[in-house]
């Protein structure tokens, strides 16, 4: 925790001066699903400030994952034979996530026109808290193979596109996020992965200051 | 007088190097939240057997391969041998110790089951998915505490018990399930077991 910590402070300085020309506030919501497992979706929500240079804009940004509950079975055992030697154990995986992130939105396309396409990178910090409960005759029997509440923070990286459309005072934009997981193996046999969540947002860009 | 101490330390690092290098340990323990002390109920080869000796955590030691001069360190072993003219006996043996206590007491626990003489390896593997009851006429339990041994009686659950065909010097499997056992003075509960068995440790033909 204290080496991802420090290397976004690095991330956080080695970033550009800002001495921007226009401030943006950004909400923004969506939803986003797993791409290593199909089960995973949740909505999120979030904000961003967009600090527009000359050639580009800076962003800053936390997001939440909503959390989201998937259901599950697997089998617990008993040695007592009065009793059947398998039962099905009633599995409940509650997943949510949380996101803090410094990007780049680099203009591809829409330099004299209203219509832009932007590309986007990010670096952070990602949370996710998966919290697994098991509903089965605890006292009989034994569940084999069990998963296990992970609750994971690190690093990730992201990319992805967006569409914006200028308006009068404002900005209008929809983007597509693809993230990997937080940096690291996880010690434990879980039967699920962590999330490295696709995201569809829309959002509206509020212009703050101009100088 | 520096070359000396140069020569000395080498020699010591020779020495842990020939006696620790390359050691592996091929036990993997994951505690189960159900059960404090104890390791999950596992079939994917964690080689490690856990359970309550009358509520106290008791676990196998762990499994260490590779050493130089070290020998390998198996924490079970599974063996057949001759019983009387008309029986075998089937012997699983576990050897470790009570939680955080190396050299405490039992040092083992053996499950002995009696087969027959034809007993082979594909026999073994039928036991895969069974509930096999152990008392006075199928075989025994046996706590060791040197030099003193209890016998009991119980109940073995193989989840699995499989071999593996393609190896042709000796014998390999895999075994996991969960047992339970009365020694009278010493009640066995909520006992778990998974794991690999290699040519070194599974003695059935």
């Amino acid at each position: 925790m204290k080496r991802t910590l420090s290397l976004l402070l690095v991330m956080v300085v080695l970033s550009p001066k800002l001495s921007f020309s226009q401030l943006y506030i950004e909400p923004f919501a969506g939803y986003q699903r797993s791409q290593n497992s199909s089960n995973y979706n949740m909505l999120n929500t979030g904000v961003q400030v967009a600090f527009k240079l000359k050639v580009y804009e800076i962003l800053g940004q936390v997001q939440r994952g909503w959390p989201q509950t998937f259901n599950g079975v697997d089998e617990a055992f008993t040695t007592n034979t009065f009793l059947p030697l398998s039962m099905p154990a009633q599995k409940t995986i509650t997943t949510s996530a949380f996101t803090f992130a410094i990007g780049h939105r680099l203009k591809l396309f829409g330099k004299k026109t209203k219509n832009s396409f932007f590309l986007k990178l990010y670096t952070g910090l990602m949370s996710q808290n998966n919290v697994v409960k098991y509903q089965y005759d605890k006292t009989n029997y034994v569940i084999l193979n069990p998963d296990k509440t992970i609750d994971r923070t690190g690093l990730f990286i992201s990319g992805g596109f967006e569409y914006m459309r200028s308006l009068k005072n404002g900005r209008l934009f929809i983007d597509l996020n693809f993230s990997s997981p937080p940096i690291g193996s996880v010690k434990y046999p879980i039967s699920y992965h962590l999330m490295s969540p696709v995201t569809l947002n829309v959002g509206y860009s509020i212009k703050i200051s101009k100088k | 007088m520096k070359l000396k101490i140069h020569k000395a330390a080498s020699a010591g690092l020779l020495a842990f190097t020939l006696f620790t290098g390359c050691v592996k340990n091929k036990t993997r323990f994951f505690d189960d939240p159900q059960a404090s002390g104890l390791g999950i109920f596992s079939n994917t080869g964690n080689n490690v057997f856990s359970c309550y000796l009358n509520n106290a955590a008791w676990r196998t030691e762990a499994r260490e391969t590779g050493g130089i001069i070290l020998q390998n360190n198996f924490e079970v072993y599974v063996r057949k041998q001759y019983f009387d003219s008309l029986r075998d006996i089937l012997i699983i043996d576990w050897y470790g110790s009570y939680f955080g206590e190396p050299n405490s007491s039992p040092d083992q626990i053996s499950l002995n089951i009696y087969v027959p003489k034809t007993f082979g390896i594909s026999d073994f593997a039928a036991w895969q998915g069974k509930r096999l009851t152990i008392d006075s006429s199928t075989g025994y339990f046996v706590s060791q505490t040197n030099p003193n041994f209890i016998n009991g009686y119980g109940i073995i659950y193989f989840n699995m018990a499989t071999f593996d065909p393609t190896i042709v010097n000796g014998v390999a499997g895999r075994m996991s399930g969960l047992v339970e056992a009365d020694f009278g003075t010493i009640k066995l509960t909520s006992g778990r077991f998974d794991h690999n068995l290699e040519p070194a440790q599974f003695f059935v033909q």
